[in-house]
């Protein structure tokens, strides 16, 4: 995948934002909307397990306003969250919602693109979404039917159709976004976008406090956060907990876990260790460094361990 | 067919989702095991409490629903006198039961055996041990896993098929193992199961998975298997066997496409426990 080199040609090319980013401000509303700079919105989901109530809501989702387009960046994880960030958006701006993004296939981020199918909106993913959503639509429209459905009570899962291959480069009106689609990292489907007038990068593949949860490739995962780390951003929105981020200080601790485990995995096979080792073993010094642990923690050495035994 | 579907959509995620639990929550748990899966495989043969013979483990909720780690392991050391010869492991709600047979001779040292498995539904996962005097035994777990997940077919099936069929044997003594050698060994296969789409062409990715495993060292069987689809992608098992001497252990995999693959491992003489 060219992702990688793409994005470092752009880190040098880029001129970016107006010093104006010092005015984020804060603007709590009920739906915990926060504007972290200038027509930048973002609700801060909670950080509870999946199988919590109130799961529909983990991600950080929001969206950013141009002069002509509204942007939305991930939906939620229900028809009823993404209702809310539209009625949100609704009480900010009247222009229409012409795009939204997907930052890959997690429940959490897609469920709720319904609420925005009446608006019109192109919905942007990574070339890999559709595969991946159709990989796991039988799963989701059993487990989430419920939380997808609408208004009407139909329940369908609505994917992308303006995809992302490498890069993409488009205009909110007055209002440059880039996105990239990136390799296997978090998952196989990830795009960051960045909102060119604030410097905000918007990263749903950037774990803070949560546990972070491999989908993807942890090399390439590791590779991407280090490469998105020389990246000058004025903030950054992780995929969930506190925000804004300040960065690239964001991407350590995700990078220290995510290298912990490449490390530990690593030397535990160099010594024919086995699968029930990693699991013992591998990175027991971050329990204390996340939330929800023990959600993922293990499913990740798995992978890990899976993923370097014939690398 | 709801539990095909699941195995071909897993979500790529382990959640612990409470929903598939309540269709098997009661005593039905053994449903298909007492009307199907015990006939079938043992016919009316009495089978009785195994767990003075074989302790089965498995973590009772998959971390990874198709990477799920599970060991049996026997309660005493294969002699002549008495030895374990064959092990069955059946994961009742998967689309195929039978994981696996396992085959032991007294060279063996322990019956042991550790391998991954796909876990398709929340699912009783039953190892039934036949001792050298014909008797059945069996140890039974259960296990919670939903939206198991491995990449959609086709991702990675290009890598996978240029290393197709290689082996790694690995060899380790255990303090506590009457000197049997702890062996591990690894297949680089993608073991498709026939029910995971290619989402570009739509197509089902063919069936193609390890069927026969064979081990034998300086020409005695050491440990045969006979696996299926249940078995996790790039296989691995976990044995004992007993080196008296120096040799070859040799390990030959045949796969459902008829290929046969060959890996050979020269043991040093017996070594003491390190």
């Amino acid at each position: 995948m060219p992702t990688t080199r793409a994005l470092r040609d752009a880190i040098g090319g880029l001129v970016l934002f107006s010093v104006q980013a010092a005015a984020a401000t804060a603007e709590v509303d009920d739906f915990n909307i926060t504007q972290v700079a200038p027509g930048v919105y973002v609700h801060q989901g909670v950080t509870v397990g999946f199988d919590d109530p109130g799961s529909d809501d983990i991600a950080n989702i929001g969206f950013i306003v141009g002069k002509d387009c509204v942007l939305v960046v991930d939906t939620g994880g229900s028809y009823r969250i993404g209702h809310q960030l539209l009625a949100t958006i609704r009480t900010v701006t009247s222009r229409p919602v012409c795009y939204v993004v997907n930052t890959h296939v997690h429940p959490d981020h897609i469920l709720g693109n319904a609420a925005f199918a009446e608006e019109g909106a192109v919905v942007i993913g990574h070339s890999r979404l559709p595969g991946a959503l159709a990989h796991n639509r039988a799963f989701f429209l059993d487990q989430y039917s419920e939380a997808l459905r609408t208004g009407d009570g139909r329940t369908d899962l609505v994917a992308p159709t303006l995809l992302v291959e490498d890069r993409l480069d488009f205009d909110l009106g007055d209002r440059p976004i880039r996105i990239w689609a990136h390799a296997p990292a978090h998952t196989d489907q990830d795009l960051s976008l960045l909102d060119l007038n604030s410097g905000t990068l918007w990263l749903g593949h950037l774990f803070v406090e949560r546990i972070p949860a491999l989908d993807g490739n942890l090399r390439g995962w590791i590779e991407l956060t280090e490469t998105l780390q020389q990246l000058d951003a004025a903030r950054v929105i992780p995929g969930n907990g506190p925000l804004p981020q300040p960065w690239p200080s964001a991407g350590d601790a995700q990078l220290r876990y995510l290298r912990t485990l490449l490390g530990d995995v690593r030397g535990i096979l160099a010594v024919g260790g086995f699968l029930e080792d990693a699991l013992d073993r591998a990175g027991a010094d971050e329990r204390n460094q996340w939330a929800l642990f023990d959600q993922h923690h293990k499913t990740n050495v798995t992978r890990v361990y899976t993923e370097l035994e014939w690398e | 067919m709801r539990q095909i579907e699941k195995w071909i959509s897993g979500l790529c995620l382990a959640l612990a989702a409470g929903a598939p639990a309540q269709a098997l929550a009661d005593s039905s748990e053994d449903a298909v095991w007492n009307e199907r899966l015990r006939s079938e495989h043992f016919g009316d043969r009495p089978i009785v409490d195994g767990s003075d013979v074989i302790v089965l483990e498995a973590p009772r909720r998959a971390e990874d629903a198709a990477v799920v780690p599970v060991s049996i392991s026997a309660a005493f050391p294969q002699t002549d006198e008495r030895y374990i010869r064959a092990i069955t492991l059946l994961i009742d709600n998967n689309p195929v039961p039978l994981a696996g047979r396992f085959r032991f001779g007294p060279r063996s040292g322990r019956a042991d055996i550790a391998m991954r498995v796909r876990v398709n539904a929340y699912t009783p996962m039953r190892a039934i041990a036949e001792t050298n005097d014909g008797t059945l035994h069996m140890s039974r777990t259960f296990i919670k896993a939903s939206g198991g997940c491995s990449a959609p077919a086709g991702a990675d099936l290009k890598t996978a098929m240029q290393r197709l069929g290689r082996m790694k044997l690995a060899t380790r003594n255990e303090d506590d193992s009457d000197g049997a050698m702890l062996t591990q060994l690894r297949i680089s296969h993608p073991n498709v199961t026939g029910m995971q789409m290619d989402q570009v062409t739509r197509l089902y990715a063919p069936a193609h998975f390890v069927k026969e495993v064979e081990v034998s060292f300086n020409g005695t069987p050491v440990m045969s298997a006979e696996t299926d689809i249940s078995i996790s992608e790039n296989p691995s098992f976990r044995f004992y066997f007993v080196p008296e001497e120096a040799g070859e252990l040799v390990a030959t995999v045949t796969d459902s496409n008829g290929l046969t693959f060959t890996h050979t491992e020269v043991i040093a003489a017996k070594t003491a426990a390190n």
